[in-house]
């Protein structure tokens, strides 16, 4: 376990699914030989069956007795063959036959995009960003037998040393979220390194960055005065996507939700759904229920003319409110007071808390 | 006095357990004589499978097991065994010729890279992924670093702090590369000086067929095998291995 954590908050009200996020994040790193699959950050529609396909019924992470649970391996058709279009060949090369894509595609990254989910008459989706959790725990670090996958001691982020690493993919398997690429080029494997060249400059995260529905919250989970803590551990409505994997993920989603199905107003989010909730308790654990709640009441409280801190802060309207990227603080930070967090709380057993001695970082 | 004996059956167990995972003991050695050519053999003419200077080597059988499942859930022992044979050619300068044939039903299991379409600069996908649930074929063979007989052997598990060892290894699609190791988990490329090697791997009949030349091989020298089948899954320390042979008169 580090003694500091950065750890990202998406709000997934206010996400577009326009994948901006995914293409910054693609065009910043993986733009290279052997890494056509590979995706570090990608939107998947929800209900869906997510990227890989199937990812999250292929097994990984750690059972209740904390071995790691056996997982199949994603395959080139869970992926997606890569094709382009050979348009030289309509526009030069005298074929009259329309543009079509030069492998037959039969799967891709938002392969069912807003396609989602049905139910009495009630069409639903919600978008899903995904990256890697950079977890507490992670099953990936523990399953390489090679000790290439390490976590950094001051700031959580988990990274796959490339001249360790023999490309086994006993990592892959044991990723629950399948948010590991094996790159055929290279013969490693590769993974989000939530952008720590850019990070270290004081830089936020290129997918963050990116972001238009400014839906991305970053900073140390540890940190009082970071967004991120405010969500995760003061207001606690960010959960983790599928907690009971049991790895602590550090990504956490402000879960959705939206007006009633029928639009009954005395109805309230949890009383007639539109997003089933028993889907929403498969994706955030249970926990998504008192989640729901509060967030409704605030919604409410502002409806009525109050205001409400949290979702003032969930508003996000500069940089500075979303990201708290602090280099000086992480390298001069000393390990404080353990925080309040509970061992069996969803967002992590609990860390130390940043000294605050630095607050002029 | 009972528990105090169980205590110390407990701690011989340990140890003996420890000593083990260090080194293996030398428990009659197994023996592949070396055969020797009427002239002198070039490397060339050894690395050539076909040529006629193998039949002065004497066919040995080489019998492999298969490493226990490392996770739960994992790949287990299916009772296969590929049926491997293994041939020993004397050649001048203390080096020696080893041509190690064993049974695979797929010997072309992995696409190799160069089989990959090369997009090119202008296009979005430069090089494909084709099979990344694909494992490659792949065989070495372990030589300790320090040549000659050994009281004890290194340990099967990649060598260990005292006893490091050389590993020529052949991956299909990737080809040769000289690595050294000591103990599971250390295996790194070998540095510039290390004495080289050489090895050419081609399919066989109903498997593959790899001949190495290795340099500096003094008699009774241990030498250990692995072969991994990339259809199985099989990778890291999921394969089917040899105990030690000795390099013989």
């Amino acid at each position: 376990m580090s003694s500091h954590q950065y750890a990202v908050v998406l709000d997934l009200n206010k996400c577009i699914g326009c994948q901006t996020c995914t293409i910054a994040c693609k065009k910043q790193w993986t733009d290279g030989d052997g890494m056509g699959a590979m995706y570090w950050n990608n939107v998947e529609t929800q209900p869906g069956t997510g990227y890989p396909r199937g990812y999250h019924t292929m097994g990984g992470g750690f059972d209740e007795q904390r071995n790691l649970r056996p997982s199949s391996l994603p395959t080139a058709e869970d992926y997606g063959v890569p094709f382009e279009y050979d348009y030289s060949q309509r526009l030069f090369g005298g074929r009259k036959k329309p543009v079509m894509p030069d492998v037959k595609p039969e799967y891709t990254p938002n392969w069912d995009e807003d396609v989602g989910g049905f139910e009495r008459g009630n069409p639903y989706y919600f978008y899903l960003p995904r990256l890697c959790n950079h977890c507490t725990h992670p099953a990936c670090l523990e399953a390489c037998p090679r000790g290439a996958i390490y976590k950094r001691q001051e700031d959580g982020i988990v990274l796959i040393d490339q001249e360790r690493c023999r490309g086994y993919r006993h990592c892959i398997e044991a990723c629950p979220y399948k948010k590991i690429y094996f790159n055929e080029v290279t013969g490693t494997s590769q993974k989000c390194i939530f952008c720590y060249p850019r990070l270290e400059r004081g830089t936020v995260q290129a997918c963050m960055a990116q972001c238009p529905g400014r839906i991305r919250f970053v900073g140390l989970l540890d940190d009082p005065d970071s967004p991120v803590h405010k969500l995760v551990r003061v207001h606690r409505v960010a959960l983790p996507l599928f907690p009971e994997r049991g790895t602590h993920p550090n990504v956490f989603y402000v879960p959705p939700f939206s007006p009633p199905r029928t639009g009954r107003p005395d109805a309230g989010v949890l009383d007639d759904p539109r997003f089933p909730l028993d889907y929403l308790k498969y994706l955030f654990s249970d926990a998504v229920v008192p989640v729901l709640s509060k967030l409704h009441g605030e919604l409410l409280k502002a409806q009525e003319g109050g205001r409400s801190e949290l979702l003032q802060l969930l508003i996000g309207r500069t940089a500075k409110d979303r990201f708290q990227i602090v280099p000086e603080k992480v390298r001069k930070a000393t390990p404080g007071p353990v925080s309040d967090a509970l061992p069996d709380d969803p967002a992590g057993p609990p860390l130390t808390i940043v000294s605050t001695s630095t607050k002029e970082d | 006095m009972q528990r105090n004996l169980s205590v110390l059956l407990i701690l011989a167990m340990v140890a003996s357990l420890q000593t083990g995972l260090s080194a293996e003991p030398r428990i009659g050695a197994l023996t592949i004589p070396t055969g020797t050519a009427p002239g002198p053999v070039t490397g060339d003419v050894a690395l050539s499978p076909a040529d006629p200077v193998w039949t002065y080597a004497v066919p040995v059988e080489v019998g492999l097991h298969r490493t226990p499942s490392l996770y739960s859930g994992g790949l287990f022992d299916n009772g296969r065994k590929p049926r491997t044979t293994l041939r020993l050619l004397g050649l001048p300068d203390n080096r020696i010729a080893l041509q190690l044939t064993w049974e695979d039903s797929t010997p072309h299991s992995s696409e190799s890279l160069a089989s990959l379409t090369d997009r090119g600069a202008d296009h979005i996908y430069k090089t494909r992924t084709s099979a990344p649930e694909r494992f490659p074929d792949a065989v070495c063979v372990m030589v300790p670093q320090r040549r000659g007989p050994h009281e004890r052997y290194p340990s099967l598990m990649m060598g260990d702090p005292e006893n490091p060892v050389d590993l020529y290894f052949w991956k299909e699609g990737r080809g040769f590369e000289h690595l050294t190791g000591s103990g599971r988990g250390t295996v790194a490329a070998a540095g510039a000086d290390a004495p080289p090697g050489q090895v050419v791997v081609s399919p066989s009949g109903d498997g593959w067929q790899a001949t190495w030349i290795l340099p500096d091989i003094a008699p009774a020298t241990p030498l250990a095998f692995a072969v991994w089948d990339g259809d199985d899954q099989q990778r890291d320390g999921l394969k089917y291995f040899s105990l030690w042979y000795e390099v013989g008169p």
